[in-house]
């Protein structure tokens, strides 16, 4: 109960503070720094690159790093979520939104580069999050390149507070996951 | 679970035994008789089973929520289960989305459609799909328990999408089908082509909980679509990326496996894009499984809806020919040959698929010394079917790719770098060294140049010494040579120290041909164009 009306208090205070700005704003000093933790996929010498994920086609653009972003419950903290780009021409537009309870104090949400050579973006965030919990900024990219257009959905971890969700088992599990039908029987006479 | 009496867990496994071995025997398919013995007092359950299916827009760009179609569920596993949760008949519903099963008058059970592709007789398959985030359990669409009563009786099953009001409802089971049945279209234009090898079992892993954040698989964050080792993960995140209705999307990843499971693939995967100047293994393998989507849905149109609403996207016309990069290394240039002569009807019958099959499926394909490339697959299928060369060569042609031998020879496109020619170079044993450079000019490890490749033939068996060393190029401080010794697919020897500028490996090899890969690993993700270049020397011990 205590926590619901923390996290209440938190919600009105962000709305009442300012909520999501358009405008990219100067970074300012942060109550505590995002901490971030290594890559989850960390890039291993050796013949790692032989055995990387085959993936669906779309526009050639990453986070620059991949970082778990930390976050204190209720405290703001600034996370720089850089881009990369692999285009020596063309435009690239960015929009940012976050996962449910996850605020942008401060920053912009939309964004269009002329995309340079081995470009790399910045997109400067102030986040909070009153709760702990996974979140996610989530950044939709569209890239119009040599007269196509692609796009690419890309997302960063935000981890608030501690990572408290159990470890599932690897494996395949009995039983199935009820989907509801819509069901019609008829009965012959 | 664990109070049931011996007897009735014998009774159980019996009866899922006898279901199994009936679906082996073929006599549950094709949505015709039940999975059991018909009892005396039998009644027959049928129905029909569907998926809405949301269709893109008219310029393909995004989900149209005002077109949803009812489409059937086709070849998929239905059981007819008890109250105590044991299938009592096991079927497959046709073409028409069709079941039919004989049970018991007066049982009381409920009809359980699985996300299940199952079929028994070569060519037999065994595709399902599952929830990552929740101990990769099967999805199954269920329907409500009563008495089938002492008649016959329809119980028709449908999957909605959960699209209401503008929004999706928490559960969205229509997905899971809109998955299988993409599958199931690609698969029966393999028996229309006369494939009669079986498939190895995939597992397809969709939830609403995958998004595109690269991390724990388990929670979702699959980062995109994609195909690893066996697996397949697809999208399923709303108002970012969802793939369960981007067929194109989810049979290109099955092009992937297609290729690892049937044939032979060497990519290394990685991001690629329109445009691209990849590693000629990537261009092929993404070429490739691009143009077999729109073969497998004959729709040449490939699309892929994201973004709130599921309402943004791109699309491309795979039978394009003018591209900004053409070539072996062009994954563009890759799929127009392939689907273009797909289509084409010289000297061939227009769209049919066998000769592509055929030639993925050939021993001399998979077993190939050299690396799986459009030089390969030319060589090979114009081997196969002489009358068919020159449909392909025009084709090559036109996207400027010169040779159609699997080692390339004579090939004159370099990418506009003339260290990518030739193709593959040579390497001698206890002669000269062969000279070769490594260049991230295209930034990305899976990019053209940053590998080069030398033909290597072994006619003694024993220790050899592989030494590489920095010879020239730009001016950088740090390289890293390392090497990775390729026999027919396999990566059999490395040589990845992180000595500066040199590497150093003795390797034991026994008479044959193999490739030798060469990298200089500091221009993995460099972010300037930097070239390096090295002397490969390989001399028996």
């Amino acid at each position: 109960m205590f926590q619901k009306k923390q996290g209440l208090f938190w919600l009105l205070t962000l709305l009442m503070v300012g909520g999501c700005s358009n405008e990219v704003a100067t970074k300012a000093g942060s109550d505590l720094p995002s901490a971030a933790e290594p890559p989850v996929i960390a890039q291993e010498k050796s013949n790692d690159h032989h055995k990387t994920h085959r993936g669906k086609p779309g526009a050639e653009v990453s986070l620059r790093e991949n970082p778990v972003h930390r976050l204190e419950p209720g405290v703001a903290a600034d996370v720089d979520l850089g881009l990369s780009a692999s285009y020596n021409q063309g435009e690239m537009t960015v929009t940012l939104n976050t996962s449910e309870g996850l605020f942008i104090l401060e920053g912009a949400t939309h964004y269009a580069f002329p995309l340079r050579d081995n470009g790399d973006y910045s997109l400067p965030l102030r986040l909070m999050a009153a709760e702990p919990g996974r979140y996610y900024v989530r950044i939709q990219v569209v890239v119009d390149y040599q007269g196509r257009q692609t796009t690419r959905a890309l997302s960063a971890i935000v981890q608030v507070g501690p990572d408290t969700e159990p470890r599932q088992k690897t494996g395949t599990s009995e039983g199935v996951i009820p989907l509801p039908a819509q069901e019609t029987v008829i009965q012959q006479p | 679970m664990h109070l049931r009496s011996r007897g009735k867990t014998l009774n159980v496994s019996l009866s899922v035994l006898l279901c199994s071995l009936m679906l082996l025997l073929g006599a549950c398919g094709g949505g015709g008789g039940g999975g059991s013995s018909t009892p005396d007092n039998s009644v027959t359950v049928s129905g029909t089973v569907t998926y809405e299916f949301i269709p893109h827009n008219e310029d393909f760009i995004g989900l149209d929520y005002s077109a949803i179609e009812t489409r059937p569920v086709r070849g998929a596993v239905v059981e007819l289960v008890d109250s105590t949760n044991t299938p009592v008949a096991i079927t497959v519903t046709d073409d028409n989305g069709f079941y039919s099963a004989a049970v018991e008058a007066n049982t009381v059970l409920r009809v359980q459609v699985k996300a299940q592709l199952q079929r028994n007789q070569a060519p037999s398959w065994n595709m399902t799909v599952n929830d990552n985030t929740n101990n990769n359990r099967l999805y199954a669409l269920v329907g409500s328990e009563a008495s089938v009563g002492d008649s016959d009786s329809q119980r028709n099953l449908h999957a909605p999408s959960g699209w209401n009001s503008g929004n999706y409802a928490t559960s969205r089971p229509a997905a899971p089908f809109a998955i299988l049945d993409a599958v199931y279209t690609s698969l029966q234009q393999f028996v229309d082509a006369g494939y009669s090898g079986n498939f190895p079992p995939l597992q397809l892993h969709w939830s609403v909980n995958n998004n595109t954040a690269d991390g724990d698989l388990t929670r979702g964050e699959i980062g995109t679509s994609f195909y690893f080792d066996n697996e397949i993960y697809i999208l399923g995140s709303v108002d970012e990326d969802t793939d369960e209705f981007d067929s194109h999307v989810v049979v290109h990843e099955w092009g992937h496996y297609i290729e690892d499971a049937l044939g032979r693939s060497d990519s290394i995967g990685g991001p690629h894009q329109y445009g691209d100047y990849l590693d000629m293994r990537v261009a092929f393998s993404e070429g490739f499984s691009n143009a077999f989507a729109a073969m497998m849905l004959d729709d040449a149109i490939y699309r892929d809806s994201s973004g709130f609403n599921q309402s943004n996207g791109f699309m491309y016309d795979v039978r394009e020919k003018n591209h900004p990069a053409q070539g072996w290394y062009s994954e563009a240039s890759v799929e127009s040959v392939l689907y273009n002569y797909f289509l084409s009807g010289t000297n061939k019958t227009a769209k049919d698929f066998s000769p592509i099959l055929s030639t993925l499926t050939d021993s001399s394909y998979y077993n190939a010394d050299s690396l799986i490339t459009i030089f390969l697959f030319a060589e090979r299928l114009i081997a196969r079917y002489p009358a068919h060369r020159s449909a392909l060569e025009g084709l090559l042609d036109e996207q400027d790719i010169n040779s159609i031998n699997q080692y390339a020879d004579n090939e004159t496109n370099s990418g506009n770098n003339s260290i990518n020619l030739p193709v593959y170079k040579n390497l001698s044993i206890g002669g000269a060294s062969t000279s070769v450079c490594s260049t991230s000019e295209h930034t990305d490890y899976n990019k053209l140049g940053v590998n080069q490749f030398l033909r290597l033939s072994i006619t003694q068996s024993g220790n050899y010494i592989v030494r590489i060393e920095r010879s020239g190029g730009d001016f950088v401080t740090q390289s890293d040579p390392d090497f990775f010794i390729h026999s027919r697919g396999e990566i059999i020897h490395e040589g990845a120290s992180s000595a500066n500028d040199v590497e150093l490996q003795t390797v034991d090899l026994d008479t044959g041909n193999y490739i030798v890969e060469i990298i200089d690993y500091a221009n993995v993700g460099r972010s300037s164009s930097v070239t390096t270049c090295f002397n490969v020397f390989i001399a028996r011990q």
